[in-house]
């Protein structure tokens, strides 16, 4: 399974619609196969969309997202989990530790507004 | 020596001010955040202060331009920028920002403020006026619209004509439009022409254009459409209602790319996308003999059918919050949704108008409702004929009553299949058969699957 982290100095990037650089990670059996970076930079909504599909994304993890964005992204299947925010590296281990939930992972403004709409993510 | 106001006092100044505030550190964590940056972003204080300004703020420039750190590293503010934020519902705000860096009394760097401005209005007047519409205007999450999203960025890459078959009001120029600002013609005109609303002889002259004295009062030459579209896209609307002689001279121009003006001696050539719709069955007009058969082969290259929205119900709620967000911007309310009530009967509704009915209703309840809920005495008369059994009085309804009236609506609506029932409220078969077994629906007869004898 490939999870798709959108990244920005080492934090998740603020906002996934302008973001330049993604970390594709993929898991087998609970574990890290391969890590790759996937550069985002000046493409455009439908081209990010692309490249999302063509990477065979199952998860995208990623700070703010506008909804036609996510809206667009749920309807390739693939899973949305956003307003994440923190270091890349604690929150992959959060993901596969099913621990994605906690407040400290969540951006501001998004405790118990509904802001957060996944399901928990165990690969 | 000056007497400084105390904090206390500067947070009322900055809570007063319209505009957002925030300031931040030299760690860039946001120190001071006032009530319009609450409401602008959709984040209170509490959660915002101490937290990494990006975070919070969620620009378009936080990644790659942060201005706030181009302004303490050359010194210079940056004045009414304009970008779009992202708040907490999602919703992409465009704003223009100011910066200036923050110095303690001693002249010591101790961070940079930031202040903000919410243009959603003037942006929403502007879209409006220009008709700036863009792809992300297209609402919809059902899957007859999902799959014209699937295949509207390749058609707009490519130049072929379109034919766009749809009812009235379901929103044929904007999906015109939409190609138009995804394809590389973009940068150019998209000249819309509605060909039903002008007679024959003044439709030639608006799309072709006419030289000077080229007939009593032509004292001026005037550009046609096409030649103002040149490199661009023009749109022809209502493409089944030109006449036969003008179907021929269009035929003319979709095959040679070339017209001609009125007087003018030679044929000028233009490089233009054209893109046409309508509402008729233009292969029963072409039998009838009202349709050029060889024109119809040309216009319709890729043809695209937009649904009715009766046929995309699930829609319908997406709508209605989109056009709440767009007149509450427009006429500075704050409506936060519609009651439960009002959902049944929009829901109920068929909409024999589509997108543009429900938009009139919902201004119409925008304008009528002072804020908070749109109530059923907000909406058009006509739409209440008589009393709804189950949205009279004050009863509210439960989210499972709702949930029963829909799904109901819905199998009726698919002659009793369930499966496109199911598929037309966008779950899966199974779930919809769970939700009867627990709502104790009642089912039609007949089950859809097979034609009546």
């Amino acid at each position: 399974m490939k999870v798709a982290i959108s990244v920005c100095n080492q934090r998740i990037s603020p906002v996934f619609d302008t973001t330049t650089k993604l970390l594709v990670v993929t898991f087998k059996n609970g574990k890290t196969t391969d890590r790759t970076i996937c550069d985002l930079k000046k493409i455009d909504f439908f081209e990010r969309l692309h490249r999302l599909q063509q990477l065979d994304i199952r998860i995208l993890i990623c700070g703010a997202i506008s909804k036609p964005m996510e809206n667009a992204i749920q309807s390739k299947r693939v899973q949305v989990i956003s307003h994440v925010c923190g270091y890349v590296e604690e929150v992959l281990q959060a993901f596969l530790t099913g621990q994605i939930t906690q407040s400290r992972f969540l951006m501001p403004g998004c405790v118990g507004k509904g802001g957060r709409r996944f399901r928990r993510g165990r690969p | 020596m000056a007497n400084y106001p105390s904090s206390q006092s500067i947070a009322v100044i900055l809570d007063s001010i319209a505009d957002g505030v925030f300031t931040v550190n030299s760690e860039w964590r946001i120190t001071s955040f006032n009530r319009a940056a609450e409401t602008i972003l959709g984040i209170p204080r509490e959660e915002a202060m101490g937290k990494p300004c990006c975070e919070v703020f969620r620009s378009s420039i936080c990644e790659t331009q942060c201005a706030l750190k181009e302004t303490i590293n050359t010194g210079k503010s940056i004045i009414n920028k304009t970008i779009f934020v992202i708040n907490v519902k999602g919703e992409r705000i465009p704003i223009s920002i100011s910066t200036a860096i923050l110095r303690n009394a001693k002249g010591e760097l101790i961070g940079g403020v930031e202040t903000f401005r919410d243009l959603s209005q003037l942006e929403e007047l502007q879209k409006k006026l220009y008709e700036k519409y863009s792809f992300t205007d297209i609402i919809g999450r059902s899957l007859p619209m999902r799959k014209i999203f699937d295949i509207l960025p390749q058609i707009a890459q490519s130049d072929a004509t379109v034919l766009l078959v749809g009812e009235s009001g379901t929103g044929k120029e904007l999906f015109a439009r939409a190609i138009h600002n995804l394809s590389t013609r973009r940068k150019h005109e998209f000249v819309a022409v509605n060909c039903a609303a002008l007679p024959d002889t003044l439709l030639e002259s608006e799309l072709f254009g006419y030289k000077a004295g080229a007939f009593t009062d032509a004292k001026k030459e005037k550009p046609g459409r096409f030649a103002i579209a040149d490199r661009g896209t023009v749109f022809l609307d209502e493409i089944g209602d030109i006449s036969p002689a003008m179907q021929t001279r269009l035929l003319r121009v979709l095959q040679e790319r070339i017209i001609e003006p009125l007087g003018a001696t030679k044929p000028v050539p233009v490089n233009v996308r054209v893109i046409t719709a309508t509402n008729k069955d233009l292969a029963k007009y072409i039998r009838k003999g009202l349709f050029r058969e060889d024109l119809y082969y040309r216009i319709h290259v890729i043809r695209i059918e937009i649904p009715p929205l009766r046929n995309r119900k699930e829609d319908v709620p997406l709508l209605i919050r989109h056009f709440l967000s767009k007149f509450n911007r427009l006429y500075n309310k704050d409506i936060t949704d519609v009651s439960d009530s009002v959902m049944v009967v929009l829901m109920a509704h068929d909409f024999p108008g589509n997108v543009r009915e429900l938009e009139n209703i919902l201004e119409h309840a925008v304008v009528l409702c002072p804020g908070g809920l749109v109530e059923l005495h907000h909406l058009p008369p006509d739409l209440l004929p008589g009393e709804h059994p189950m949205v009279s009085g004050n009863h509210r309804l439960s989210l499972k009553e709702l949930e029963k009236m829909h799904i109901t609506n819905a199998i009726q609506q698919c002659n009793g299949n369930r499966t496109a029932a199911a598929k037309a409220l966008g779950i899966h078969p199974s779930t919809l058969f769970r939700k009867i077994a627990y709502l104790g629906l009642e089912l039609p007869d007949q089950d859809g699957r097979h034609r009546n004898k």
